[in-house]
């Protein structure tokens, strides 16, 4: 293994991210090539969480995009502070200043509102990590737009000209698969995908990230999550949710899982009316072991 | 291996389906030169990752990997009077620089590894992709998967040796990865 993704995988580590070879190459690659990195993988498995670990470890500024349908250009890129502009030409109506200098000033960078697209692209000192999430949830026009961007990082404004990135930020992008992205931003991207944990993985996420939690009662966890998520059920939980159940039971002291304590922690792991029902009618994990 | 194999495999990728563009390819040959040669896995993840843009790529990509340019090494180097006729190998020579030499000075004097080729072959190549998906833990979990991995891969050098054709390797891969959905949907569905 080289020196170097050896070096990611225990940064992310320190950072108490339970990661494997797969990620800490796709990352450093991402890094050494300067190419976008597209993580994918069903809800709650830590797909954010790599960005957010990533830029910590690099000790560098996270600038976080999240997508929504109707996000447009001017909510990520740049906005005019009009309020601003229309105020500071009320104040300076009396000043002899001409025409062509006070709209020299109000179009000025002071009068701009930088969203995180630009933010990223002009952050001084260091690459900032740069996160897109949720890619999936943008529309289409989003989508290409945000091609042009990722592929010269330089942005013109016509009013104060072209910004170049003077540090390419490192960029990862994350999508649920609601919907499939284009292949031509999926092509431009290095590839990853992060699937539910095996239950050894998913023993040591807990561990590392619910230091208190005994050793019994970590595995009987697990062990129920792993099986919850054989069911056929709406929503599957993801490792999120299982450490929510785990700091919840340590906060509450049980020391192992009765049906007591399932019942009033239910809620942690399974967010659904109908999924609750369908894991109370699971005959292995709910009904005989744990009366 | 060298730069001209990762070549040959977008090529071989585009062949079989995978829409790999000349961008990638590049950028292959450019992760190929930063990454740990000799490190198995570290090339086959970074490649991985260039030439796949959807997970429906894996089975294609771990296919054309271990199937068609590790076992098809084996098969090139040691055991060639019935795939003479085969296309040439990409990984013939990388896999030789490693340990085929040894094994091939070997083979051609005992007989015992000279009758055993073939499935030592299949075996070797299908525990490479076997060791590829360990858990990273040392525990029964993780070699059980290990185990079951590498024999689902011999299963799939076997076919890929039989038929010589990778796209059955491929389909069978697909196929096996879908049946555990479908028996989830069957078991489940109630």
């Amino acid at each position: 293994m080289r020196e170097e993704v050896q070096q990611i995988k225990s940064l992310l580590e320190e950072q108490v991210y339970v990661t494997d070879a797969a990620v800490a190459t796709a990352l450093y690659l991402s890094m050494t090539l300067g190419k976008p990195l597209l993580v994918e993988g069903p809800a709650g498995v830590g797909k954010t969480e790599i960005a957010k670990v990533l830029a910590k470890a690099l000790n560098t500024k996270l600038i976080r995009l999240q997508c929504y349908e109707g996000l447009d250009a001017t909510t990520a890129l740049y906005e005019w502070n009009y309020p601003r502009q229309l105020l500071h030409i009320k104040l300076d109506e009396s000043s002899p200043t001409s025409e062509a200098e006070k709209e020299a000033t109000i179009f000025s960078e002071a009068f701009l509102l930088k969203r995180p697209l630009l933010q990223a692209i002009t952050e001084h000192g260091r690459a900032p990590v740069l996160l897109i999430d949720e890619i999936d949830r943008s529309d289409e026009e989003f989508e290409a737009f945000l091609l042009e961007v990722l592929s010269d990082f330089q942005v013109t404004i016509p009013e104060i000209g072209t910004i170049t990135a003077t540090h390419r930020p490192h960029v990862v992008l994350t999508s649920n698969r609601s919907r499939d992205l284009s292949d031509a931003l999926r092509r431009r991207c290095l590839y990853h995908w992060i699937d539910y944990p095996s239950l050894e993985k998913e023993l040591a996420i807990v561990h590392a990230r619910v230091p208190a939690i005994s050793e019994t009662l970590s595995r009987e966890v697990t062990q129920i999550i792993q099986q919850t998520r054989t069911m056929n059920l709406s929503k599957v939980p993801g490792v999120a949710e299982t450490l929510d159940w785990a700091t919840a039971l340590v906060a509450l002291n049980a020391t192992q899982i009765d049906r007591e304590v399932l019942d009033e922690t239910i809620g942690c792991f399974l967010k659904d009316e109908a999924d609750i029902a369908v894991f109370k009618a699971e005959p292995r994990v709910y009904a005989d072991e744990r009366e | 291996m060298n730069e001209n194999d990762v070549v040959l495999l977008g090529r071989a990728l585009r062949e079989h389906g995978v829409a790999v563009t000349p961008a990638e390819v590049v950028a292959a040959v450019a992760a190929f030169a930063v990454i740990d040669q000799a490190d198995r896995e570290e090339v086959f993840l970074s490649l991985r990752s260039v030439f796949t843009a959807r997970i429906d790529d894996f089975p294609i990509f771990e296919e054309l990997f271990f199937r068609g340019l590790v076992f098809g090494a084996f098969l090139k180097n040691f055991v060639r009077d019935r795939d003479r006729a085969k296309p040439q190998s990409l990984f013939g020579e990388w896999v030789m620089a490693h340990l085929g030499r040894t094994w091939a000075a070997w083979a051609s004097y005992r007989g015992f590894l000279y009758r055993w080729r073939l499935p030592l072959a299949v075996v070797i190549s299908s525990l490479m992709f076997g060791l590829l998906h360990f858990q990273g833990s040392n525990t029964f979990g993780s070699w059980f998967v290990v185990g079951t991995t590498t024999v689902i891969g011999m299963v799939l050098a076997v076919i890929r040796y039989r038929t010589g054709r990778l796209g059955m390797a491929i389909c069978t891969h697909v196929l096996f990865n879908t049946s555990g959905l479908v028996l989830a949907l069957i078991f489940n569905g109630s």
